[in-house]
C-alpha cells in the first residue's frame, strides 16, 4: 500500500515541480509591486521551448548532447531515493544517502562538462566558479546528512526522516537541528543558484553563475535543463520542510496536503529572501558556504560527549 | 523545548557576530542576546510577577537590549562609523575560530562537576557567548566593537550564572547592573572624546605608549 | 560609623561639582580629606572592629589597616591637588559648576568613596562592584589634560581593566557554585566569612577554578605580569597625584580582593594550589619590572613599574606567608606611602622642567632642593634601604623564603631586586645631580602646597624605619592575623 503511495507522490513531484518557480516568482513580483505572471509560467516556459529546435556549436562533441539527460536522469534518479511527505521512498536501502548526494553532484559535473565542451571563455568561467561554490557546498551537505543519521541511527534517507516524522529523537538536540535547518537553507540557496548566491534573473555574463553555464543551449536542451533545476528546487525544499514534521497518527492525505502547504511556504519564504536580499560579492560568497558548513557540522558538538 | 530553541538562537546571535563586519547588526544582535537571556532566566527559574528578583529581571533587560544598544548606536552615528574595515582576524577565520571555540566550551563545560539539573548545552552556549565577546575584543580594532565584546562578555556571565549557581542576591545584582551601565557610558564617552581627538576609533593604532 | 567613610566622600564629591566656587572646592577636598582620617582614627579608637559573619559590609583590622593607609595618603594628596589645580592652566573655566575642574575634583572622591566600599566589604559580589567602581571612577581622571597619550592610556585602562574585572565576576561564580554543594550555606548570604567557617566543604574543583579566574581578574587591577600592559601608560600619562592613588592606594584595594580569596583557600586546604599561582605571579611581575626599569627613559614610567615589582613581591609574600603575613601587611603600608611621595615629587619635577624624560631632566637638587631630597630619599626608600620600612619588610619576606626554603623564588627576586636597584639608581642619579638647568620657575605658585604633602609622607616613612607607635604596631598583627598569623 505504502509503495502504491510512493509512487503516487513521485508521480506528483514530476508533475508538480515547476510550479515551485512559479511560486517564487511571483512572490518576487508582488514585494515588486507588479502582478506577476501566472503560476503556471514556467509549464508554459517549458512547453514554448520544447516546441522549439536546438542550434549545436560546431566545436561541441556528444557530450553537449548528453549532459542535460544524464542531468535529467540523474536529479529523478535522486528523487527514487527521497522520502517525501512522510512516506518513504521508492528505493531505499542502508547508506542510499551517499548515493543520493553523489547522484545529484554527477549531474552537475556533465553539466561542467558540457560547458567546458563549447569552448566559449564565459561558459569556461561559469563552469569554474560553478566547481568552486558545489566543492564549498558539497561538504555542507554531507555534514547535514550526517548529522541527521546520527542523530536518527540510520544511514538512509528513509529511515532518517521516518523517524523524525515520529519525532524520535531527545530535546536536547533541538538547537543542532536548527543549526542544520540554517545549513539546509543556504545549500538550497547555492544549489539551486538562487539570491543571495545567485541571480538567476541576471543578464550580465560576468556575474553570471549557473546561467551562463547554459548559454549555448537552446530548444528542447534548454527546457530540460530548466525542469531538472525545478526538480533540484523541490528536492532540496522537500529536504529542508520535511525537518518540520506533522503530528504524528494523522490520516495519509491529510499530511501530504499538510506538507504540499509548507513546501509552497516555504517557496513563498524563498520569493521574499530574494525579494530582500541583495546578491553577494563573488568574494563573500565562499564565507556564505563557509558558514552553511561550520553550522552543518555543529552537531558533532552534541554527539561527542 | 523552548529552553532548546533559545539556546540554538543565542548560539546564532554569537556566530552573527562573529561573521558580521556592519556595526549596527551586531548591536543589534548583542540586544538579542539580552532579550533571549531574560527568556532563559524567566523559564529557568519559577518566579513570581511580585518578587524583587522578576523586576530586576526586566530591568536588566530594559537596560541590556534597549537604553545600552541606543547609545552605542547613537555613538555610531555621531563617529560616523559603519562597519569593521580592517580587523586583526578576517570573517571567515573568525567563524571558524568560532567553531572552535564552541567546541571548547562544550567539552570546557563537560570537565566541570555540575550540580544536579543544569542544562549543559545552555551553559556550554553561555561560555560561547563569553567567548564571542572576549574575541571581539581581540580580533576587532574599533573601540566601539570592542564596547558590543564586553557587553556580550557580560552576557554570557550573567547567564552563567544564572543557570549554574542561581544567580546573586539582589543587591549584588543591581549594582553588577549599574556599573555595566556605568561602564558602557564611560566607554562610549571616551570614544567620543577619542575621536575628537584622533579622528578615528582605531585601537590599534593608539599605540604610542609603549616600551 | 563606617557608613560616614562612605558618605563623607560622596557628599564632598558631589557639592564640589555643584559649587560655583574653585576656592570653596580646593578648600572642601582638604577638609574631606582631614575629616577622613579623623573618621578612620576614631573608628579605629572608639568602635569594635569584628562585624558579624552575615555582615556585606563591615570593618575588621585588615580593612582598618587599608583604609588608615588609603587616609593617609588621600591626605596629601588632597592638599597637593589643590595646589595643583590653582596652578594648572589647562583646567577649563574658572569658577564655574560643572567646569572640568569641577568634575575631576568631584570624581577624586567618589573614587575615594568606591575605594573605601571595596575596602570595606566582606561580600565577593559587593567587593566586585566596588572594583568595578574604582575603574569607572578613575578612567576620566586619567584622561584629564585631555591629550591625545592620557586618552589612549585611559582607554587602554578602561577596556583591559573591565575585561579583567568581568573574569573576576566569572570567578565569583564559581565560588557561588562551590558553594551550591554545602547544604548548611542555603539561605546565609555568601560573604568571605561564612564561606570560610565552612571552607574545608566548598566543592573544591571550582574554587580552584574560582582562584585562577580571581587572580587573573583582580590581578589585571593589581598590576600582575602578564595583566599589567595597561598601567604604566595609566599611571604614567594621569596627573601626578592621581597617579599617587592609584598606585599607592588603588593596587592595595585589588590585592585586599586576592588576599582574601588566598584566606578562603587556605579554610579549604588549596593553600598550596593558591600560594604556588601567587608565587609564580608575583615572579614574573618582578623580572619583568626589573627588565623594563633599566631600559626606562621615562621616569614616571619607570615608578610605574617600580609599582609592578612591588606588587611582586607582596604577592610573592603572600604565597609564602602561609604561616605569617606581617611583612606582606607591612610592605603594602610602606610601599603605598613611599610610592605615594615619589609620585608627587615627580609632579613637583614634571611642572618645573616640563618634561617625562629622563635624560632632560639635570640637577635636581640644585635647582629645586627641596623635592631633590624628597626625591632622592624617597628613591632610597623604595629601593629598601634601611632605615626605611621597606628595608624591614623586605628582609622579612626574604627571611620567610629562605626558612621556607624557595630556593628558586629566593635567588629569582634577588637578582632582580639588584637589576632593579641600579636600573633606578641610574636614573635617579641622571635626575638629581649633574648641572642645574637654568630654568627658574618655581613649581607651584603656593609652596606650602608642594611641600607640605611630600613632608607628610616623608617624615612617616622615615619614622616608620625607626619607631612604629604601639597601637599601629597591633594594628599591623591583628592585620596579618586576619589574613593567617
Amino acid at each position: 500500500m505504502t509503495v502504491y503511495f510512493s509512487s503516487a507522490v513521485f508521480l506528483l513531484s514530476l508533475f508538480l515541480s515547476p510550479l515551485i518557480r512559479g511560486v517564487i516568482n511571483r512572490v518576487k513580483a508582488w514585494f515588486g509591486g507588479r502582478k506577476g505572471p501566472s503560476l503556471l509560467q514556467p509549464y508554459y516556459d517549458l512547453f514554448r521551448l520544447l516546441k522549439k529546435g536546438s542550434v549545436y556549436s560546431k566545436t561541441t562533441t556528444w557530450i553537449f548532447k548528453a549532459a542535460p539527460l544524464i542531468n535529467l536522469g540523474a536529479a529523478v534518479t535522486a528523487l527514487l531515493f527521497l522520502p517525501s511527505f512522510g512516506l518513504p521512498s521508492i528505493i531505499n536501502f542502508e547508506g542510499d544517502l551517499v548515493l543520493f548526494v553523489y547522484l545529484l553532484a554527477s549531474g552537475r559535473f556533465f553539466m561542467i562538462l558540457s560547458a567546458l565542451d563549447t569552448g566559449s571563455s564565459f561558459e569556461g568561467m561559469g563552469a569554474s566558479r560553478e566547481t568552486f561554490y558545489s566543492a564549498l557546498t558539497e561538504p555542507a551537505l554531507l555534514f547535514a546528512l550526517a548529522g541527521l543519521s546520527a542523530f536518527t541511527g540510520s544511514l538512509s534517507l528513509s529511515g532518517i526522516y521516518s523517524m523524525i516524522s515520529k519525532s524520535a529523537y531527545s530535546a536536547e538536540i533541538i538547537p543542532a537541528l536548527v543549526f542544520i535547518v540554517f545549513s539546509l537553507l543556504i545549500i538550497f540557496l547555492a544549489e539551486n543558484s538562487r539570491i543571495p548566491v545567485d541571480d538567476p534573473q541576471t543578464h550580465l555574463e560576468l556575474t553570471m553563475i549557473h546561467e551562463v553555464m547554459i548559454l549555448d543551449n537552446s530548444g528542447p536542451d534548454l527546457a530540460i535543463i530548466e525542469y531538472t533545476g525545478s526538480l533540484k528546487l523541490w528536492i532540496f525544499g522537500i529536504l529542508l520542510t520535511s525537518l518540520f514534521p506533522v503530528f504524528p497518527g494523522i490520516p495519509q492525505y491529510l499530511a501530504i496536503i499538510y506538507y504540499l502547504l509548507l513546501l509552497f511556504l516555504f517557496s513563498s519564504f524563498i520569493g521574499v529572501i530574494e525579494s530582500v536580499m541583495a546578491r553577494l560579492k563573488m568574494i563573500q560568497i565562499p564565507r556564505l558556504l563557509v558558514i552553511a558548513s561550520a553550522f552543518s557540522a555543529l552537531w558533532f558538538i552534541w554527539i561527542v560527549r | 523545548m523552548f529552553i532548546h530553541i533559545m539556546t540554538a538562537l543565542l548560539i546564532l546571535t554569537n556566530f552573527y557576530m562573529l561573521g558580521s563586519s556592519r556595526l549596527s547588526p551586531i548591536i543589534t544582535a548583542v540586544s538579542a542576546q539580552a532579550v533571549i537571556l531574560a527568556a532563559v532566566t524567566v523559564i529557568s527559574t519559577d518566579l513570581s510577577f511580585v518578587s524583587p528578583e522578576f523586576y530586576l529581571i526586566a530591568a536588566s533587560l530594559v537596560i541590556k537590549s534597549v537604553v545600552l544598544p541606543v547609545m552605542l548606536k547613537k555613538a555610531l552615528v555621531r563617529t560616523g562609523i559603519r562597519r569593521e574595515i580592517t580587523p586583526v582576524i578576517g570573517y571567515s577565520l573568525s567563524l571558524l575560530t568560532g567553531v572552535l571555540l564552541f567546541l571548547v566550551s562544550v567539552k570546557g563545560i563537560k570537565m566541570l562537576p555540575f550540580p544536579e539539573g543544569v542544562f549543559n548545552m545552555t551553559v556550554s552556549a553561555s561560555v560561547f557567548t563569553f567567548f564571542t565577546g572576549l574575541f571581539l575584543i581581540v580580533g576587532r580594532v574599533k573601540a566601539i566593537t570592542q564596547t558590543i565584546g564586553y557587553l556580550s562578555m557580560e552576557n554570557g556571565i550573567y547567564l552563567f550564572g544564572t543557570l549554574s549557581a542561581g544567580g546573586s542576591s539582589a543587591i549584588v545584582e543591581l549594582g553588577i547592573l549599574l556599573d555595566l551601565f556605568v561602564g558602557v557610558f564611560i566607554m562610549g564617552i571616551v570614544i567620543l572624546k577619542i575621536k575628537r581627538e584622533f579622528d578615528h576609533i582605531d585601537t590599534d593604532e593608539l599605540a604610542v605608549l609603549r616600551d | 560609623m563606617m557608613w560616614i567613610l562612605l558618605i563623607l566622600p560622596l557628599t564632598g564629591g558631589v557639592f564640589s561639582l555643584i559649587t560655583a566656587s574653585d576656592f570653596l572646592r580646593r578648600i572642601l577636598l582638604q577638609l574631606v580629606s582631614v575629616f577622613y582620617l579623623v573618621a578612620v582614627i576614631m573608628i579605629w579608637k572608639y568602635f569594635p572592629h569584628s562585624p558579624a559573619p552575615e555582615d556585606l559590609l563591615g570593618i575588621d583590622p585588615l580593612s582598618l589597616l587599608f583604609l588608615f593607609i588609603t587616609a593617609l595618603l588621600f591626605l596629601p594628596v588632597a592638599f597637593y591637588t589643590a595646589g595643583y589645580l590653582s596652578h594648572g592652566d589647562s583646567m577649563g573655566k574658572k569658577n564655574r559648576a560643572f567646569s572640568r575642574e569641577a568634575v575631576f575634583t568631584a570624581l577624586l572622591q567618589i573614587f575615594l568613596s568606591t575605594m573605601t566600599l571595596s575596602i570595606i566589604s566582606r561580600h565577593p559580589g559587593v567587593f566586585w562592584i566596588a572594583i568595578e567602581a574604582t575603574t569607572l571612577a578613575s578612567a576620566p581622571l586619567i584622561s584629564f589634560h585631555r591629550s591625545a597619550y592620557s586618552l589612549e592610556a585611559s582607554w587602554k585602562y578602561l577596556l583591559i581593566c573591565s575585561v579583567g574585572i568581568a573574569l573576576a565576576l566569572t570567578g565569583n561564580i564559581f565560588l557561588s557554585v562551590s558553594a551550591s554543594f554545602v547544604p548548611s550555606l542555603g539561605s546565609l548570604p555568601h560573604t568571605f566569612e561564612v564561606l570560610f567557617s565552612e571552607g574545608d566543604l566548598l566543592q573544591p574543583v571550582w574554587l580552584k577554578g574560582a582562584f585562577i579566574f580571581i587572580i587573573i581578574g583582580y590581578g589585571t587591577k593589581m598590576g600582575l605580569v602578564p595583566m599589567h600592559t595597561w598601567l604604566p601608560d595609566a599611571h604614567s600619562q594621569a596627573p601626578s597625584p592621581v597617579s599617587a592613588l592609584l598606585s599607592g592606594a588603588l593596587l592595595n584595594c585589588a590585592m585586599l580582593g586576592i588576599l582574601r580569596f588566598h584566606n578562603l583557600m587556605k579554610a579549604a586546604g588549596l593553600f598550596e594550589f593558591s600560594s604556588s599561582l601567587l608565587t609564580v605571579f608575583g615572579v614574573f611581575s618582578v623580572i619583568l619590572a626589573g627588565w623594563f626599569i633599566v631600559n626606562q627613559n621615562d621616569y614616571k614610567r619607570l615608578l610605574a613599574y617600580s609599582s609592578i615589582e612591588h606588587v611582586g613581591i607582596m604577592s610573592i609574600a603572600a604565597g609564602s606567608s602561609v604561616y605569617n603575613s606581617y611583612p606582606l601587611v607591612i610592605h603594602a603600608f610602606n610601599h603605598s606611602l613611599t610610592k605615594g611621595l615619589l609620585f608627587l615629587a615627580a609632579g613637583n619635577i614634571l611642572s618645573f622642567y616640563k618634561t617625562k624624560n629622563v635624560k632632560e631632566v639635570g640637577g635636581v637638587l640644585g635647582n629645586i632642593p627641596f623635592t631633590g631630597v624628597m626625591w632622592t630619599g624617597g628613591f632610597l626608600a623604595i629601593c629598601g634601604f634601611p632605615p626605611s620600612g621597606i628595608f624591614i619588610s623586605e628582609f622579612s619576606i626574604i627571611k620567610g623564603l629562605i626558612n621556607g626554603g624557595g630556593w628558586l623564588t629566593l635567588s629569582l627576586l634577588l637578582v632582580s631586586l639588584s637589576v632593579i636597584f641600579i636600573g633606578m639608581a641610574r636614573a635617579v642619579t641622571d635626575m638629581s645631580f649633574g648641572t642645574p638647568a637654568s630654568k627658574s620657575a618655581e613649581p607651584f605658585k603656593g609652596r606650602f602646597y608642594s611641600s607640605f604633602p611630600l613632608v607628610f609622607l616623608f617624615v612617616i616613612i622615615v619614622v616608620s624605619g625607626f619607631w612604629i607607635p604601639a597601637p599601629v604596631g597591633s594594628l599591623f598583627k591583628a592585620a596579618a592575623f586576619v589574613i593567617g598569623g
